[in-house]
């Protein structure tokens, strides 16, 4: 079949640019089925939090699938312009509209079955490899994974409808053309996109959106549909963004006489103005791939460094129980018992009682008391006499004055109105035997009244008493202690809380997370070396005849160097700007985010923020450089 | 002293470890300044070799080759690129115009390379392009104009240095009769106001229009004809008489 033939020898004689497009294709296939295959062939949903994770892994699929959907179809833009030239000389051969849709249909049925196979297979080698050595290098054995049909089919599914999409596109753009405007479309420079205004503001207004949505939107599963929309807008936001921004960027510069007309800027400016659409889409896909990797790394990696402070803020004493009723002689014989016969002693002892916590919402240092999506704070209170006991204070109070211990010093208000009641304010920062009842999510605020009377109009709530020790021993015997004691007491293991057992079963629970989410920045990292990879062996291809020429006309190996440096630095710092503002506004969802995982502490997100930054910039700049060795070659050879 | 001197030039390729091309054998050349030579032969003949060497994108074997005192053969790479931008001007057969500029910033580019100030490059324009008749094309992209118009800011591409020589390669290869004839016109007319012209052609036609023919056979200058004060056709009938000579040559030597 002729048609076939004609596809085939396209796709062939201009391996330049077909080959690194089916390289693109087969990255984005690979990290769409890595996605999948977390999702499909491990045992994620069944680790603590699963749940969660599932749900973050699912935003994280629909971003990619997103995302290389409008890589893909930009990439193919380019390898149009060449493909259009030749379906011209086919038309003026005499083949049909029709004909020219076959061969369209099939050069990216072609493109679409190299791509799907060499992708799922990398995806595949990679997702095993990088499940095996993350689980020895962070010593996570929880993990399981397999190989299933199942991912292998959706993502083949999802690049269908993509190349689908990809095609009816191509053959929109065949109607209304005849053989000779294809012929000369080829060389044409690509124009301002039309109405270019319209497509900044609409940019501006989607993002804006899309932020706005990230903000005020609290982490929680009913929320899930609310990021996906936000991550949608964002990613279709900055898209619009980069294209109309850099080609207004672009403009002013060639409008600056004195810029422009210098060796080379000049070659630089024109070069990125030709391709302008391309080229900013190529600097949003980088973008977002960056915001990306440091959403997923600084996420999982805040996680593990609170994992400290969330197990102090359950318990910093060893043991505490927490109960409706005082531990009554027996039981306290029993502790003893136990204690002695694992080998530990137990220290300073000791016991409060508090008001059972009231869950509710903090707003204009108001209390609310409520159980709904709002609720975020549950607040209890204790006397004066028991806190100055515990913390050795010396702490005077007038009847409308209170201390305010809240984890991380959270609360900032001056006063607080509680059951129309108004409170001066005193902040504490200490506050050893502080737990998390039923360790739930909501942040507990503990407050320090004059008396117990006070304290009771604060929170009119039954009491619960409050028991906690140290234990002294070896570690193994301290874990055990801790781990029998519930069923030793008969007791709900919520309430009793032993700081060696929750230490464990944190390190293996975000070890999970970060499990994931340095697995997620790795794969996001080398698909975002990979797309500037093919940005510049594309461009390298398409810029070699115009240096060929210059060099003709007497362009230096030196002056050729330094108009590459200067298209590649131009722009190269954008794409870096674009993901810290997506992140500064990823940020607080990030925050909401851990703070399910009761991680208040803001301090850690932003040096783990500012961390991952400076090793994003330092990889980037490592790939920028020897890519752009790569397209020295491709230009000097 | 002659503008341009070549003196015993050879070029030898070498394919693999002992194939040896020559592609030109004893070259002994000079043109004059303000000069309009044409140059002819067969394809392989050794003209592209030739004219690579004149244009410094390629260094003889061995023999001397000057231009205004200045020693072309062993230029070191950026060198050779200053030479090229300050002192010569192309013109190609294929047009060579970049499509990522608008033509009047490819008219521009020879100036961009040469540090030129903004200012200039807009005195230096304003003449040229009234004399080349491509004002309303300046702001057009070359993919929007024809070939004759591509032709004529290539053109102006290559004076707008004001170079030593221009170099031509087939500059008609790809026009039809008419624009080719308004292209070798406006040669002569540049030539006229004093530019020196060396141009490599196929066509006896083109070369009817210089002063000068020279045959290029087998890496040799075979022959030299001089268009004195005949008429373009009187002259174009002897270069063609001369062509046809070259080849019974050719014939009877076989």
């Amino acid at each position: 079949m002729i048609q076939f033939k004609l596809a085939y020898h396209h796709l062939v004689k201009n391996k330049n640019q077909s080959l690194p497009f089916i390289f693109s294709n087969t990255i984005w296939i690979a990290v769409v089925y890595i996605f999948l295959a977390m999702l499909y062939d491990t045992n994620l949903k069944n680790i603590s939090f699963g749940t969660i994770a599932v749900a973050l892994m699912q935003l994280g699929l629909g971003f990619v699938i997103l995302v290389s959907g409008l890589a893909i179809i930009y990439a193919e833009q380019t390898l149009n312009k060449q493909r259009t030239k030749e379906l011209g000389l086919y038309s003026m051969l005499g083949l049909n509209k029709h004909n020219l849709r076959q061969v369209i249909g099939i050069e990216n049925l072609l493109f679409y079955a190299i791509s799907t196979g060499l992708g799922l297979i990398i995806g595949i080698t990679f997702s095993k490899l990088s499940v095996m050595s993350l689980r020895v290098l962070l010593s996570f054995e929880h993990l399981h994974q397999t190989l299933t049909i199942k991912p292998i089919a959706i993502a083949a599914i999802i690049f269908a409808i993509i190349f689908l999409l990809l095609t009816l596109y191509d053959f929109l753009g065949l109607r209304h053309i005849n053989p000779m405007t294809l012929w000369q479309k080829a060389s044409k420079p690509e124009t301002v996109p039309k109405g270019h205004t319209f497509l900044a503001i609409t940019g501006l207004i989607v993002l804006t959106i899309g932020y706005y949505i990230s903000i005020s939107s609290r982490a929680s599963l009913s929320a899930f549909l609310q990021m996906m929309v936000a991550i949608i807008l964002v990613v279709v936001g900055t898209y619009l963004i980069f294209i109309v921004g850099s080609i207004v960027f672009l403009k002013l510069l060639k409008q600056n006489e004195n810029y422009y007309y210098k060796p080379k800027n000049f070659i630089a400016v024109a070069n990125m103005l030709f391709r302008m659409k391309q080229n900013g889409a190529g600097l949003a896909t980088i973008s977002l791939l960056c915001t990306a990797t440091l959403v997923s790394i600084i996420a999982s990696v805040s996680l593990v460094a609170g994992q400290n402070n969330l197990l102090n803020l359950w318990s910093k004493r060893d043991i505490q129980i927490v109960s409706t009723s005082p531990i009554n002689l027996v039981q306290n014989e029993q502790i003893t018992q136990f204690a002695s016969k694992t080998n530990i002693s137990l220290q300073s002892h000791r016991q409060m009682t508090v008001t059972t916590p009231t869950n509710g919402e903090l707003k204009n240092n108001y209390f609310k008391a409520n159980n709904s999506l709002k609720t975020e704070v549950a607040i209890s209170s204790l006397d004066l006499q028991q806190y100055n006991h515990i913390e050795g204070s010396h702490y005077h109070l007038a009847d409308d004055e209170i201390l305010l211990y809240s984890p991380d010093n959270t609360y900032q208000g001056k006063e607080i109105i509680i059951h129309g009641h108004t409170y001066k304010v005193k902040p504490v920062t200490s506050f050893d035997t502080s737990f998390v009842y039923n360790h739930s999510t909501y942040k507990p605020i503990f407050i320090i009244a004059k008396s117990q009377a006070i304290a009771q109009k604060i929170n009119p709530t039954p009491v619960l008493y409050v028991t906690s020790f140290n234990t002294v021993g070896t570690k193994s015997a301290c874990k055990q202690f801790g781990e029998k004691l519930p069923n030793l007491l008969n007791a709900d293991p919520a309430s009793i809380t032993s700081r060696f057992v929750i230490k464990d079963l944190f390190g293996s629970l975000f070890g999970g997370f970060l499990f994931i989410g340095v697995l997620i920045g790795l794969v996001m990292i080398c698909a975002t070396a990979m797309i500037i990879y093919y940005k510049q062996v594309s461009e390298g291809y398409s810029d070699k005849a115009n240096y060929a020429i210059m060099r003709q006309l007497g362009l230096s190996q030196q002056e050729t160097r330094k108009a590459i440096n200067s298209q590649v630095l131009t722009v190269f710092l954008l794409p870096i700007v674009g993901a810290v503002i997506n992140l500064a506004f990823a940020l607080p969802v990030l925050k909401n985010v851990l703070s399910v995982f009761s991680m208040y502490n803001i301090n850690i997100l932003i040096i783990v923020s500012f961390i991952c930054i400076a090793l994003l910039i330092i990889i980037y700049m490592l790939i920028y450089w020897s890519t752009t060795v790569v397209y020295r070659q491709i230009i000097s050879s | 002293m002659s503008l341009l001197n070549l003196k015993h030039i050879k070029k030898v390729f070498t394919e693999g470890n002992t194939n040896q091309i020559v592609a030109l054998r004893d070259i002994d050349l000079s043109v004059e300044k303000g000069e309009f030579v044409a140059i002819m032969g067969e394809s392989g003949a050794g003209k592209s070799t030739l004219l690579n060497i004149i244009a410094t994108l390629d260094q003889p074997t061995s023999g001397t080759i000057t231009l205004n005192q200045t020693d072309l053969s062993h230029l070191s790479e950026k060198d050779s690129s200053q030479f090229r931008r300050e002192h010569l001007g192309f013109v190609f057969q294929s047009f060579n115009l970049l499509d990522t500029f608008n033509n009047r910033d490819n008219i521009f580019l020879p100036l961009v390379l040469s540090k030129a100030k903004h200012e200039f490059m807009i005195d230096r324009i304003k003449p040229l392009s009234k004399a080349l008749g491509i004002d309303n094309l300046l702001d057009r992209q070359p993919s929007e104009i024809s070939g004759g118009q591509k032709q004529r800011i290539a053109i102006a591409r290559a004076l707008i240095t004001q170079p030593d020589l221009l170099l031509a390669d087939e500059p008609t290869g790809a026009l039809d009769s008419g624009n080719s004839e308004k292209i070798l016109r406006l040669f002569n007319q540049i030539n006229h106001s004093g530019q020196t012209i060396l141009m490599v052609t196929h066509s006896a036609e083109a070369a009817s229009y210089a002063q000068r023919t020279l045959f290029i056979k087998d890496g040799i200058i075979y022959n030299e004809l001089y268009r004195g004060d005949q008429n373009r056709s009187h002259y174009l009938e002897q270069i063609i008489n001369s062509l046809a000579a070259l080849q019974s040559r050719e014939v009877t030597s076989q």
